[in-house]
């Protein structure tokens, strides 16, 4: 095969280490076009799953919430309804409610976050935007924006934009301008006006600074952000005894008057700026770059494991479950197959595989179970520091394993989630998208619905979905105020905890839907000591980075860059563009290093797996 | 000792009181040319010298800093990071004055290279690298632990081992500062078995030889403002004064149990026991729940998270002990790891 | 074989009304120094209560109550907040510095005749008489002659 002529190490505006080849054939004017599937590769590793081994299953959680710091929260979660799953524990209403805020907060932050600071620049010419006209960027913001008032109106708005431009305009004079260097400005595949690129530079920096506001619900709930405290059985967080601040005399928790009303206003705030900003924004990139609707697309295998359980549906706590309901779930579980985006079939966990013929784990190249079998790391790339370092599809190439649902590559995220709940079509979160996608979609900017599959069919997707969980964040608020003096913990819970002897099952398993996707954990208790003898993620970010498997079928990201056209081979803005729509984490898709568990099944010739083509 | 009734004559001139939070005018104009109020301003200074435990006649110092026209060169490079050291540095105290300085960090420095921010990618952020690392001076910000062995391949980035991009990148920096545990001392890629033989930051010097000025900033990750804190401090007025682990004093002096307000229950109760029984909803002591605040070196009692809103004990769950070395594979009570497992004794273990 | 871990460790916590009264006038004599000083020579002081070690509630509230109110207040607005009372003492004033969701970030004990935070700067005072002098520009230029004020 041709040498790739396109090559992004390191992919930027992404979490963690990932390298991107492609080959672009030259078209003799320093462009070229992508006919054949890439390659995707992470480059870093840290092994977390072998270091859990022979730890307390109860401790797991804080261990691999660090696998990622930008999706934090949902690691720590799924590894907590993992051991809950072996337990068998139900938690309270409570915990459900503040579990669903803590996620919904994760969602609504890191999506926000992404479109403006890690996705932005791939549409926005920060440059262009010093040539724009502060007078005009307002009268762009009172059209595009008309509810939002930057900075909370202290200015008038066109002195506003004015101070932006100067902000910009210091830095260019300086000569440093930072973040902002070297960047593709210029390029001919940016379409936007010096007023629409002001008017967008200017809410990156205001999203900064709400970003910054609305993770204080984590820090109520969990004591900090990043990385708040979770715990299996529950949440560590309870009603405060006393209502006023905490202190040396009168004690208290961080569930106070005050407390409260920081989560309540984290829940506004969050609501309020994706209605007027985020919303309005995306819609007016897809109105000037619609062209991107048709590049990008994947295979048309959709997956989403199921999320937001409604403890509304619980009819007696601590019997009936909390997270045992696939109907209630905001994201329906489900499989979608061959773009055939209107038919919602279960999934069945058992088809999950994992497969290492193209990564870099010595073992068997067939698909393997996660709770099953194991693999050992095994480098066999080339040496670093070379001036010919370069990765070969043929052989193996990444630190991410293959994820295979039903031996198929699937691609999970909020174009799935999306896409799951048009189909579904029950719930009026259901309704939400139906009316959401009709709206802007297929009305406003005339794209065929297939048409959702593809690079800005997932920038459309990520805020929709934004919007509805802001929108149910106020929801799930009400109900746990109003059943905030009840109980957060199950009172067996504790017990059970503490008494190994009564946990029934020794594999469970945890799944949650995080920003990206499907993500799940598989533990394994040792049945005498209760250490965790085996640990699995399988993340949501693999399921889409993941390289080729046995049968060289491409991973997601690998088959989208198909068709893409270059306008400048060294400068490779629309491979970026389409990259960063799935919003990478690393960091998630590679913590897996060796789990020397002995596999559940015995099987004396090969892993037992049940993936079949 | 009444000397009170010793007035002296009043002068003619203005007398300057206060001179220590006297900002100068060039200060002052520029806060103008920013639309920052001086007096919000001022107050976010005494805020930030308060935090750090400076005195008030440093302010000036911090304020000029703050406003220097020229920014300071930071290249922040990440190795086996999670990136949640710069979410945490991303959320630090931002001063809203007149206009939009929404993150007062992108004001007082140049982030000139930032892999999870930068607008350049794959050969422009190499090129970018190379350009700003050639200017010595600049103070780079690791985090991240790195796998020792150079050749291993658990960490490549632009086709160069990271053993190599670190070395080429401390070559011209005026300071490094390892941000975060793992960069620190190691953190979780380091915690048993260490599968990829990943180092700290100070041990991989060590083992290259390169002897620079360096600053440990743990924790897990650590406090926005703390991150912010000590290269506010640095700019102002150099290095701050360090511990034996390279820790500043002003922030891990104490422990987080030391100023703690559970703390008045930690002798004699009342101690939660379940996080959701009575004294849980009274603000007991968590140490029979695991809490490890006693022997961990950290602001979070007196800074707190996220602008004060809360912290780990106070949302009811012990502390970790985040910011010690090799914390994940403590040794508790009965021979134990865990952190459910009590410590095994009350102290500062140090 | 003991271990150090064998040792018991007590943790002298040292919290009793004496002790929290003898902080509180330990402070108070600081204050009493500085006054006296600010007479004598013009020079300022501060103390920053975040600073103090060991400052508990009895204690802090002890100071406040020593030194309680007096005829002045003002509060600085600037987005973050700042509350500046007189004390009993004049001279002595006490500042609450606000963050923007209004919690306390620190509370300094000034010792001045007029706390910094509330004079204008120079430079601000120069900005200010530019505006000024814009607006008598724009009234102005109606008129023959225009004016200005020097």
């Amino acid at each position: 095969m041709a040498t790739p002529n396109v090559i992004i190490d390191p992919v930027t505006r992404i979490e963690g280490h990932l390298r991107i080849q492609a080959y672009a054939i030259p078209d003799g004017k320093g462009g070229g076009t992508i006919k054949d599937p890439g390659l995707s590769a992470s480059t870093m590793v840290r092994g977390v799953e072998q270091i859990l081994k022979g730890r307390d299953p109860r401790d797991a959680w804080a261990f691999t919430q660090r696998i990622c710091g930008v999706c934090t929260v949902v690691h720590g979660l799924t590894s907590v309804r993992a051991v809950e799953n072996a337990i068998g524990i139900k938690v309270s209403k409570n915990a459900d409610y503040i579990r669903n805020m803590m996620i919904g907060a994760q969602y609504v932050h890191d999506h926000v976050m992404h479109f403006y600071h890690l996705h932005a620049l791939d549409w926005v010419d920060v440059v262009s935007a010093l040539k724009a006209i502060p007078a005009n960027t307002a009268s762009l913001s009172a059209k595009n924006n008309p509810n939002y008032k930057p900075n909370n109106g202290k200015l008038p708005d066109a002195i506003y934009f004015q101070n932006v431009l100067d902000r910009l305009n210091g830095l260019v004079n300086r000569g440093q301008l930072g973040l902002f260097a070297n960047g593709y400005w210029g390029h001919s595949a940016y379409k936007l006006s010096p007023e629409e690129n002001l008017l967008l530079v200017s809410h990156y920096l205001e999203a900064l600074g709400w970003a910054r506001e609305v993770v204080k619900l984590h820090t109520i709930f969990g004591g900090k952000d990043p990385h708040p405290n979770l715990v299996v059985g529950g949440m560590p967080c309870t009603l405060s005894s006393n209502t006023g601040p905490v202190s040396e005399d009168k004690g208290g928790t961080s569930l106070n008057t005050a407390g409260l009303a920081i989560i309540k206003k984290s829940v506004d705030t969050m609501k309020t700026f994706v209605d007027q900003v985020y919303l309005p924004d995306v819609v007016l990139v897809a109105t000037k770059y619609k062209e991107w609707a048709d590049y990008g697309a994947t295979e048309g295998n959709f997956l989403c494991f199921g999320e937001f359980p409604d403890p509304a549906l619980v009819k007696k706590e601590f019997v009936d479950g909390a997270i045992d309901y696939p109907a209630g779930y905001v994201f329906p579980p489900g499989v979608i197959w061959a773009n055939n985006l209107n038919g919602l079939f279960p999934f069945d966990e058992s088809k999950v595989t994992e497969n290492v013929a193209h990564a870099w784990y010595s073992g068997s190249d067939a698909g393997a179970h996660p709770s099953v079998g194991s693999t050992v790391l095994n480098y066999t790339g080339p040496a670093p520091d070379s001036a010919s370092y370069m990765l070969d599809e043929s052989k193996r190439y990444s630190w991410i394993k293959s994820p295979r649902y039903n031996g198929q590559p699937m691609e999970v995220g909020p174009l799935a989630h999306i896409l799951m709940m048009h189909a579904r079509n029950t719930l009026d979160t259901d309704k939400q998208v139906r009316t959401g996608v009709a709206q802007y979609w297929t009305g406003a900017l005339k794209l065929g619905f297939d048409q959702l599959n593809s690079t800005l069919g997932r920038i459309f997707c990520r805020m929709l979905e934004t919007k509805i969980i802001a929108d149910q964040m106020a929801n799930w608020y009400q109900r746990y105020e109003a059943n905030k003096a009840g109980a957060y913990w199950n009172p067996n819970t504790f017990t059970r905890l503490t008494q190994p002897k009564s946990w029934p099952k020794s594999v469970g398993f945890g799944f949650t839907e995080a920003p990206r996707g499907a993500l799940g954990h598989w533990v394994k208790i040792n049945p005498t000591t209760y250490m965790i003898d085996n640990y699995q993620c399988i993340v949501a970010s693999q399921w889409n980075a993941g390289p080729r498997d046995a049968k060289g079928i491409e991973g997601p990201y690998e088959h989208a860059l198909v068709g893409h056209v270059l306008a400048d081979v060294k400068k490779p803005l629309e491979v970026l563009r389409t990259i960063h729509s799935f919003d990478p984490c690393i960091g998630c898709a590679v913590h897996i290093v060796d789990s020397e568990g002995q596999p559940l099944v015995q099987v004396e010739v090969n892993h037992s797996y049940r993936s079949l083509s | 000792m009444n000397k009170d009734l010793d007035l002296p004559e009043r002068s003619k001139a203005p007398v300057n009181l206060a001179e220590d939070t006297i900002l100068d005018e060039a200060t002052v104009s520029r806060l103008l040319e920013l639309g920052i109020s001086r007096r919000g301003f001022l107050s976010f200074c005494t805020g930030m010298a308060s935090l750090m435990v400076l005195p008030q006649a440093m302010i000036p110092k911090l304020a000029a800093a703050a406003t220097a026209p020229t920014k300071p060169s930071v290249v922040y490079m990440s190795f086996q990071e999670c990136t949640g050291c710069l979410e945490s540095l991303v959320n630090s105290f931002a001063f809203r004055g007149g206009t939009t300085i929404d993150n007062l960090i992108l004001n007082m420095i140049s982030l000139d290279y930032q892999e999870t921010l930068m607008a350049a990618a794959g050969y422009q952020a190499e090129d970018l690298l190379k350009t700003v690392t050639s200017k010595p001076g600049y103070v780079l910000v690791v985090d991240g632990s790195i796998p020792a062995k150079w050749d291993s391949g658990y960490f490549v980035s632009g086709g160069r081992s990271g053993v190599a991009r670190f070395r080429d990148a401390a070559k011209n920096a005026g300071l490094i500062i390892a941000v975060g545990t793992c960069a620190s001392f190691g953190g979780l890629p380091k915690a048993d078995p260490n599968p990829t033989g990943a180092v700290s930051i100070s041990e991989l010097m060590a083992s290259l030889g390169i002897r620079k000025p360096l600053i440990n900033v743990p924790g897990c990750p650590p406090i926005p403002e703390v991150i912010t804190g000590v290269i506010l401090y640095y700019l102002a007025s150099g290095m701050p004064s360090l511990d034996s682990l390279y820790r500043p004093t002003m922030f891990y002096e104490k422990t987080v149990h030391d100023e703690c307000y559970r703390e008045e229950s930690f002798e004699d109760g009342p101690f939660a026991l379940t996080f959701d029984d009575a004294n849980a909803r009274k603000g007991g002591c968590l140490f029979k729940l695991g809490c490890k605040g006693p022997a961990t070196h950290n602001a979070c009692s007196t800074i707190k998270w996220n602008q004060g809103t809360s912290f780990p004990m106070m949302s009811g769950h012990g502390c970790i002990g985040c910011a010690e070395p090799d914390f994940w594979d403590r040794i508790n009570l009965n021979g134990k790891k865990g952190f459910y497992v009590q410590l095994a004794h009350g102290g500062d273990d140090d | 074989m003991p271990h150090l871990s064998d040792i018991p460790v007590c943790v002298d916590l040292n919290d009793n009304k004496e002790s929290n009264l003898a902080i509180a006038k330990t402070v108070l004599n600081e204050i009493r120094a500085l006054i006296a000083q600010l007479i004598n020579s013009g020079k300022t002081g501060a103390i920053d209560l975040r600073q103090r070690p060991r400052m508990r509630a009895e204690t802090y509230q002890y100071l406040k109550d020593a030194l309680s109110s007096g005829e002045v207040t003002a509060v600085v607005d600037a987005a973050v907040k700042v509350e500046v009372r007189e004390t009993r003492y004049p001279g002595v004033w006490w500042l609450t510095h606000l963050n923007e969701q209004g919690a306390i970030v620190t509370e300094i004990i000034e010792i001045t005749e007029i706390p910094e935070i509330l004079k204008p700067h120079i430079a601000d005072m120069r900005a200010g008489l530019k505006r000024f002098d814009q607006i008598l520009a724009d009234f102005t230029s109606h008129e023959e002659s225009p004016t200005t004020l020097n």
